[in-house]
């Protein structure tokens, strides 16, 4: 055959080849083979060259196949072609082919990369299937996630990944379908839009046909992605768009109690709830008020709260609720289902607006300030005029905006994606803004937000305390089981080990369960800084406060009691203590007066710190005082007292060394109560003091309420536990030490003082225990700043114990705190020294 | 029998009368208390006496982490104390009609014996009783061959207040 028939030929099944595809690749090859022998007999050495390298090539397509090779091999034919057809042309002109210019010769793969690039894409389809179902598996969890903007980078970092990987492999399609899928995340997280999460799942299934065909056929090609690509650039448009005008209403937390945060959110949001099912039952029975009341009290809580924390807009919409509420409470008119909507679109709004203060998105500013609108317009009607509803035929219940401005606004995260016919009317309907500049990245503060808020739940007290009270009753079994001679007769190693196990579990549990009721004095200091300010405005004194340990954590029983105390002592810092700045500038003393306080650990227990640099506790002048009330006898040397004795007559009732009394302190009544509080909790208060340099009020309390510090003591077959705190020492009198005083009872000699004996026995009405006090051991103890000594037949031991109610009525016996539940599983009593010593007076 | 249900019984509601009673025995005599009320039964357990309470206030125990207080019918009806036996139990009751005066005792009895359905035509209004348990007495049940006494445990277990008894001594 000649060359120019086999080139004509051939050109027809390139032809063929372009339609038929692989079908036609054999023919193709046989006659680039045939132009090849030839082309080299008419010695066209360079076609006779391109057609054998084009046939290999070809013949590799047939064994293995690159799908991204073909458009170029095909050209190649093309050129090859182009390049015959002219050489036969000038050889049946005569002419020298040889001066025709050769196209360049296809660099084509050989079989050996071939193969490679199967086992690329192979290993790319296995790792991006898995890809794929996480990518659908994090767009299906955005709507539930707590952390919305983490998920989608996330997302947005996988389609990164997997646009990457399709450039290497030089497939185009899913290359720019990647490209656009995160093109239109950024535009909806950049401008609060939400995430369209059913487009994404669109393209996802996409992506998913693609590895599957991929997987059978490393050859497959993706369908045409334009479609795809339209909507996502659609959306994005429309989130851009959108963007603009809707700003997020500012939700930024502030004020001196922002610490406060994660309470307020549980609280608003069970508030809230409450308030929901309040007004849905408004809807069928609209003659209860109790309803109407409920939700009030609701949303007026919220209001004050959020204002603490200076939510604006919160507050505000509150406000307008609460306003319209009222009008329905005081009946001055009626309640209307758009009015129910209207309090529970507030509500639902409320809701959003704390969401965002975890990071999601919140409402739309317009959507605020429409809202509010409409809440006061209804709740300024008059009671003849029809209700607001008919003014705004469309109220909205919940979200508020979307019935008649069907914007893909932040706030309507609940619908996933956009109604896009509405997306692309606002398109049309409102110039581009994409150039204008953006809204702050609201997805930026919320992340630092969300970071900062540490969720917390409700839990009633009633619940905690059965908690701490089971842990205990594990370690008491627990050291039952261990202390059980059958045990104990064991001898094992194993045995032993795992007890050993078992035992500290048991210690680190009863030490979280205790944590549990542990709080920070942060919230009461805060209080604290606030009652200076005032305080030293009404006094007209300049007073700085400076706050140390806030993060101390004390039980939460104690934490509430601790307020008053502090409250009184700071009063009387200030009133009292702190000097007026002229005073103060006469003494050489800066003019602002300083006032600390401050918490900190000592010894097991915490100790809070009162301390002012003002004129300090005059001795002489309590003393005088004192005996001028009557509160010490007339000839009471005030030269002979202690610092402490003289200090202490300040906590008397009815003592106070002010000239007159103002209405921030100087009744007597303070410092009386400061003490009794103190004593309550089973603290202590001490008092530093120097004149004209400062007083230190220090405050000892224990760590819990629950637990103390104890003394084990016997008296004849009964345990009772004395609180270490109120133990001074304990000793075994020398007979001749004792003294029995007629109608006095007795007294012992304890370093030159003269303390009353009162014998635990006789208190408590006891028939069995030791009678010779030389046989037995005396604790000293202090109790209302009087010292005495309790007699019982011997001490057993120290031990920290759980003081529980004795579950009496009223709960109170006289003489006891309480009781504790001891190794052996039985109970001990716990001695209220204070009370203890009362009795005991009363009955001698 | 239905007119003896509307006449008033010392105080209760008609409700209290009829219905489950956990039936005991307290020296020779049988008792029941309104099954309702009790919580469970325990054995006797070391019980560590409470001073400055009334004296048929035993003491107090520890039930499984709490302390709860523990009387004596025996004593608080005047009755000679008893020998402990494998049979002395506590049978633990709540009272008290609302949350601020609910709590929990302990009632030691010589023996538990059954549940018990009293209907409205077993029950007896109280005859004046002369005893020291009169007072506490709900009703009498008459069954086919005995006759059961109904306590108000409410009554009973008010007079646990020990600062009352500080009144009265």
């Amino acid at each position: 055959m000649s060359i120019s028939a086999g080139v004509e030929n051939l050109g027809g099944l390139i032809q063929r080849l372009r339609q038929e595809g692989v079908g036609a690749l054999r023919a193709v090859v046989e006659r680039l083979r045939g132009v090849e022998i030839d082309a080299r007999g008419d010695s066209l050495d360079e076609l006779s060259r391109l057609c054998r390298v084009a046939a290999d090539a070809l013949q590799q397509v047939g064994d293995a196949g690159f799908p991204a090779h073909r458009g170029a091999l095909l050209e190649h034919l093309d050129r090859v072609v182009d390049y015959a057809e002219r050489c036969s042309d000038s050889l049946q002109k005569g002419q020298d082919a040889s001066a025709l210019v050769p196209p360049p010769i296809l660099t084509v793969p050989d079989a050996e990369d071939a193969r490679h690039f199967a086992e690329t894409v192979g290993m790319f389809v296995s790792h991006a299937i898995g890809a794929v179902a996480e990518l659908e598996e994090e767009v299906l969890a955005i709507e539930a996630s707590e952390k919305p903007a983490e998920t989608i980078a996330g997302i947005r970092r996988t389609v990164h990944t997997m646009k990457a990987e399709f450039g290497v492999l030089n497939m185009t399609g899913p290359q720019k379908l990647c490209h656009q899928m995160e093109t239109t995340i950024d535009a909806c997280t950049e401008n609060g839009a939400a995430f369209p999460v059913e487009m994404m799942l669109h393209c996802v299934d996409a992506l998913k046909q693609l590895l599957d065909a991929l997987q059978r056929d490393v050859r497959s090609e993706m369908g045409d992605v334009e479609p795809l690509l339209a909507k996502l650039r659609k959306i994005a448009a429309a989130a851009l768009a959108a963007s603009s005008p809707e700003t997020p209403v500012e939700m930024k937390v502030g004020g001196e109690f922002a610490d406060s945060l994660p309470e307020f959110i549980t609280e608003a949001r069970a508030h809230l709830s409450d308030a929901e099912a309040a007004m849905v039952a408004l809807s069928s029975e609209p003659d209860n008020d109790e309803n109407i009341n409920l939700t009030f009290r609701a949303f007026h809580t919220i209001k004050g709260v959020a204002g603490f924390l200076n939510l604006t807009p919160l507050v505000e919409l509150a406000h307008v609720s609460e306003t319209l509420l009222d009008g329905a409470r005081s009946h001055r008119f009626a309640v209307t289902p758009n009015d129910i909507d209207l309090v529970l679109a507030a509500g639902d709004m409320i809701q959003q607006m704390i969401a965002s203060l975890e990071g999601k998105p919140g409402p739309g500013q317009r959507e605020w300030e429409e809202l509010i609108g409409k809440l006061q317009g209804a709740a300024s009607r008059s009671p003849g005029a029809p209700p607001a509803s008919q003014e705004a035929p469309s109220v909205p219940s919940a979200p508020p905006a979307k019935v008649e401005e069907p914007s893909p606004a932040p706030a309507s995260s609940r619908e996933p994606e956009p109604d896009e016919a509405a997306a692309l009317k606002k398109e049309e309907a409102e110039p581009r803004t994409v150039l204008q500049p953006k809204a702050p990245p609201e997805a930026d503060h919320g992340d630092h937000k969300a970071a900062r808020v540490e969720r917390t739940i409700k839990v009633s007290t009633t619940r905690l305390d059965m908690l701490v009270d089971m842990v205990g009753e594990l370690v008491i079994a627990q050291s039952m089981v261990l202390q059980d001679p059958a045990i104990q007769r064991l001898d094992s190693q194993s045995l032993t080990r795992n007890i050993g196990q078992v035992g500290k579990i048991t210690r680190d549990l009863q030490e979280a369960a205790m944590s549990l009721r542990m709080v920070t004095v942060k919230a009461t200091f805060q209080k604290m800084a606030r009652l200076v300010r005032d305080v030293a405005g009404k006094a007209a004194k300049k007073v700085a406060l400076s706050i140390t340990g806030e993060d101390t954590e004390l039980d939460r029983n104690v934490v509430e009691q601790i307020s008053d105390p502090l409250v009184h002592m700071i009063r009387n810092a200030i009133d009292h203590g702190i000097e007026s700045p002229e005073d103060r500038r006469g003494k050489g003393k800066n003019p602002e007066g300083h006032l600390s306080l401050s918490a900190y650990h000592q010894g097991g227990s915490i100790v809070i710190e009162i301390k002012d640099d003002g004129r300090g506790l005059d001795k002489q002048k309590i003393a005088k005082k004192a005996i001028e009330k009557g509160l010490l006898p007339a000839d009471t040397n005030p030269a002979q007292m202690t610092d402490g004795e003289a200090f202490n007559l300040i906590f008397l009732p009815g003592f106070s060394t002010a000239e007159k009394v103002t209405d921030l302190s100087g009744r007597g009544v303070g410092m009386d109560v400061v003490r009794r509080n103190i004593e309550a909790l089973r603290g202590k208060i001490e008092i530093d003091s120097v004149v004209g340099k400062g007083t230190t009020f220090r405050m000892r309390l224990p760590l819990t309420l629950a637990i103390i510090d104890g003394m084990v003591v016997r008296v004849g077959n009964n345990r009772y536990v004395v609180p270490t705190l109120s133990i001074e020492q304990s000793f075994r009198p020398a007979a001749d030490d004792v003294h029995h005083l007629v109608d006095r009872g007795e007294c012992v000699h304890v370093r030159g003082t003269v303390l009353p004996v009162y014998r635990l026995k006789e208190i408590f009405g006891q028939t069995d225990g030791l009678d010779d006090l030389a046989q037995g051991i005396l604790i000293v103890v202090e109790a209302d700043s009087q010292r005495s000594c309790l007699f019982v037949d011997e001490i057993l031991g120290q031990q920290q114990v759980v003081i529980k109610s004795l579950g009496m009525p009223r709960d109170r016996v006289t003489g006891l705190s309480g009781g504790a539940i001891m190794t052996d599983g039985r109970v001990a009593l716990i001695v209220d020294v204070g009370t203890l010593v009362e009795s005991a007076l009363s009955i001698q | 029998m239905s007119t003896t249900l509307t006449v008033p019984v010392m105080g209760t509601q008609a409700g209290f009368a009829t219905g489950k009673f956990l039936s005991f025995q307290l020296s020779k005599e049988e008792y029941g208390i309104a099954i309702l009320k009790v919580r469970e039964i325990i054995g006797m357990v070391d019980v560590t006496p409470l001073p400055r309470t009334p004296d048929f206030v035993r003491g107090v125990v520890n039930l499984r982490g709490r302390i709860i207080p523990v009387i004596d019918l025996r004593r608080k009806f005047g009755m000679a104390p008893a020998e402990l036996t494998n049979e002395t139990c506590i049978v633990v009751v709540d009272v008290g009609r609302d949350a601020e005066s609910a709590f929990r005792v302990g009632c030691i009895v010589d023996t538990v014996s059954e549940v018990l359905t009293i209907g409205a035509e077993h029950f007896e209004a109280t005859p004046r009783c002369a005893n020291a348990a009169g007072d506490y007495i709900a009703g009498l049940a008459k069954l086919k061959d005995r006759v059961l006494i109904l306590l108000d445990i409410e009554r009973v277990i008010g007079d646990i207040d020990p600062t009352a008894l500080a009144q009265g001594s």
